[in-house]
């Protein structure tokens, strides 16, 4: 007999198949796939969220549990109506424009998907152009910005510049983050939020959104 | 003592295992390629034998390795600001040591809050190096908060020559800034000749593993080799991030990326001196951070040191730093142990002294701490002599059996050879709260007061006063 508690429990462990097969096994009992996300596997990954902040759990293993879970939630998907697949919002993440650097912005990207929100990576070097052109087509909630150099930050404020001259800044939020940025930067370049690592802007963006 | 000559050594890398890591590297080099930006530098490569794959990635062939591992200059000689010879890179085997002109934060030794770094910061990290022995260099990176970004560099650079009489060690934040600093330079040596026949000044610049050189990189080797500019290529990856998470795949691929660096300088102007740096770290995958204290990254950089020891070029490592944020017992114990490992190793020039918080910030005097340390070291790292002088038999025979040295001749003569601490205790009755910190605060505070730092002659200071007019 499936259990949400050992659907759960296979996500936690990060075990792709076995989710697999818990979920193929509860939607056949005709467990609704809502509850198989909501009770199963979000409640899995929320354990995992507490362990990782806890120090109990490092990043791949916390990636390997996302994975497991999105797989889970692939199954159950064309069960479900489109608008009523949970989600915690769209986030459109890029490295500013000079700035070649990738992993943090990744790890944070990876970090969010983990966390329910659904995320556009544009990549590096991402220009305020490329970011409102971006916006435009994805009508995110979050418009996530990285930098790892004195030199880039201020690309950092060109970019919200020219989404807030688009007149797009007040329909989303924007957060930032990267080495050499702080909160009174954030404040200072007009951002709505800043989050000192990959960890805490999953928290950060569920805070503004007021999730 | 004055000197850092160490006569003795461990190996982390034998010869055996040294060879295997070059094999892989050239492996990676030959059959995974690089990404290569940068124009000038990408043509150079391709005019020499490398290709490119149609996923854009670039092999370049064991040849090239080879031959620029011939041209590159083994031995280096770094001069002080007045054309001093200071820092000797040779058979010698001595180590030399850095700390920051600037940083994003200062632990500020006159509060003890952690605070933006600002311009006026650099001449008292200046004042400071320039007056601790065991300090031969200081890095200008160009992060100060209270000065425009396109001009960060190229003002803390001006900033740290007119209060530093050593070495200088810099890294820019883009291209413009390197050449605008090879000019001031050349000007305080007077002319692009005598820098570069007497350098007092080294670069710093680094690839994005893994195997990435983009343009900026690539240009910055290209014009230091160009003006025939020491420089230092390091990576920084983290293992599990940008690096795989083994200890030899990592040095492995650390390597690539730096024979990478090096075949670049080469082709543009052979025998152009190039300094191996590595900074293979550890993701810490319950943080996120890349670790400055963790013990795989300091035995990676010991191991590095090996490899650069195997090729014979000379070594930039790093040591003296932590990831704590204050001055704590984790600071001190992870300096120590760095410090430790890195006078053991082949390292020559090493940097980030001082640096806390897993490099956002310096402390002062976790540099003067670190002196000390070092100085403590250079005792361990001298060795034992084995001769008759030192062997003292007849001294022995003269005291005989049962008998004290205290009034000995040989021993008042000797004293000196063993290591008194300044700032650590060896009272016979301690009191119960420890007065080291005071001791470094006030040690800091006297040198602010009496240290003079040479000044540069009037005519060079008006050239400078002029570039900081036009940069400001």
């Amino acid at each position: 007999m499936s259990s949400f508690a050992d659907l759960a429990q296979y996500v936690i462990e990060g075990a792709e198949s076995q989710v697999r097969e818990q979920v193929k096994s509860l939607t056949a009992q005709g467990v609704n796939p809502l509850e198989i996300i909501n009770q199963g596997l979000i409640a899995g990954m929320s354990v995992v969220g507490t362990r990782f902040k806890a120090g109990d759990m490092f990043v791949p293993e916390v990636l390997m549990s996302a994975r497991a879970m999105s797989a889970g939630i692939e199954i159950v998907r064309p069960l479900i109506a489109e608008t009523d697949m949970p989600s915690f919002g769209k986030v459109v993440l890029g490295t500013v424009k000079g700035d070649l650097h990738d992993i943090g912005k990744n790890l944070v990207g990876m970090l969010l998907e983990s966390s329910g929100f659904k995320v556009i990576n544009l990549g590096v070097d991402i220009s305020p152009e490329q970011f409102v052109q971006a916006v435009k087509e994805h009508n995110p909630d979050i418009v996530a910005l990285s930098a790892l150099l004195t030199t880039t930050m201020t690309a950092m404020k060109e970019t919200i510049e020219l989404l807030q001259e688009e007149g797009l800044k007040d329909k989303l939020k924007i957060i930032v983050g990267g080495a050499p940025v702080s909160m009174d930067f954030a404040d200072q370049i007009g951002a709505d939020g800043y989050a000192p690592d990959a960890g805490s802007a999953a928290d950060l963006c569920k805070k503004i959104l007021c999730l | 003592m004055s000197t850092s000559t160490r006569n003795l050594s461990l190996t982390i890398l034998d010869q055996e295992k040294s060879e295997q890591i070059h094999e892989a590297s050239l492996y990676l080099m030959e059959n995974v390629g690089m990404k290569i930006e940068g124009t000038r530098a990408f043509k150079l490569l391709h005019d020499n034998g490398a290709v490119t794959t149609n996923e854009g990635f670039t092999l370049i062939p064991r040849e090239l390795v080879e031959r620029a591992l011939k041209s590159v200059p083994k031995e280096l000689v770094l001069y002080k600001r007045d054309g001093e010879p200071s820092i000797k890179i040779n058979n010698v085997n001595a180590v030399y040591f850095g700390t920051h002109a600037d940083q994003l934060e200062l632990v500020d030794p006159s509060s003890g809050r952690v605070r933006k770094f600002l311009r006026k910061d650099t001449a008292m990290m200046c004042k400071l190096a320039d007056y601790l022995t065991n300090i031969h260099f200081i890095l200008s990176v160009g992060m100060s908060a209270d000065l425009r970004p396109e001009v960060q560099s190229q003002i803390t650079f001006l900033e740290t020559v007119k209060h530093f009489s050593k070495t200088i060690n810099f890294s820019t934040n883009d291209i413009g800034a390197l050449k605008d600093i090879i000019e001031i330079a050349a000007i305080v040596a007077g002319g692009l000749n005598n820098l570069q026949e007497r350098p007092f000044i080294f670069y710093l610049c680094d690839p994005i593993p893994p195997l990435a050189h983009p343009k900026e990189s690539t240009e910055k080797l290209y014009i230091s080799a160009e003006n025939r500019i020491p420089v230092v290529y390091m990576p920084y990856c983290m293992m599990g991030g940008t690096s795989p998470m083994s200890l030899a795949g990592t040095l492995a691929q650390c390597n690539a990326d730096i024979l990478t660096g090096l075949v670049i300088t080469q082709l543009v102007s052979e025998g152009s001196p190039f300094i191996y740096g590595s900074m293979p770290s550890v993701f810490d995958m319950r943080s996120t951070i890349g670790s400055y204290g963790a013990p795989e990254f300091h035995l990676l950089v010991a191991a590095s040191s090996d490899l650069a020891a195997y090729y014979g070029i000379p070594f930039f490592g790093t040591a003296g730093c932590t990831d704590a944020k204050v001055l704590d017992e984790q600071a001190v114990a992870e300096t120590t142990m760095e410090l430790f490992s890195t006078m053991l190793s082949k390292a020559n020039i090493v940097h980030d002294v001082g640096v806390m918080d897993h490099c956002n910030s310096v402390s002062p005097e976790l540099v003067v701490l670190a002196d000390e340390i070092i100085e403590g070291l250079k005792h361990y790292t001298q060795g034992v002599q084995v001769n008759a002088e030192e062997l003292a038999l007849d001294v022995i025979k003269e005291v005989g059996p049962g008998g004290d040295y205290l009034t000995n001749l040989h021993t008042l003569l000797n004293i000196k050879k063993v290591w008194y601490p300044s700032l650590f205790s060896r009272d016979m009755q301690n009191i119960n709260e420890s007065q080291i910190k005071e001791k470094v605060k006030e040690k800091i505070s006297n040198i602010m007061e009496s240290h003079q730092v040479p000044q540069l002659n009037k005519s060079i200071l008006m050239e400078l006063e002029k570039w900081s007019a036009k940069l400001e």
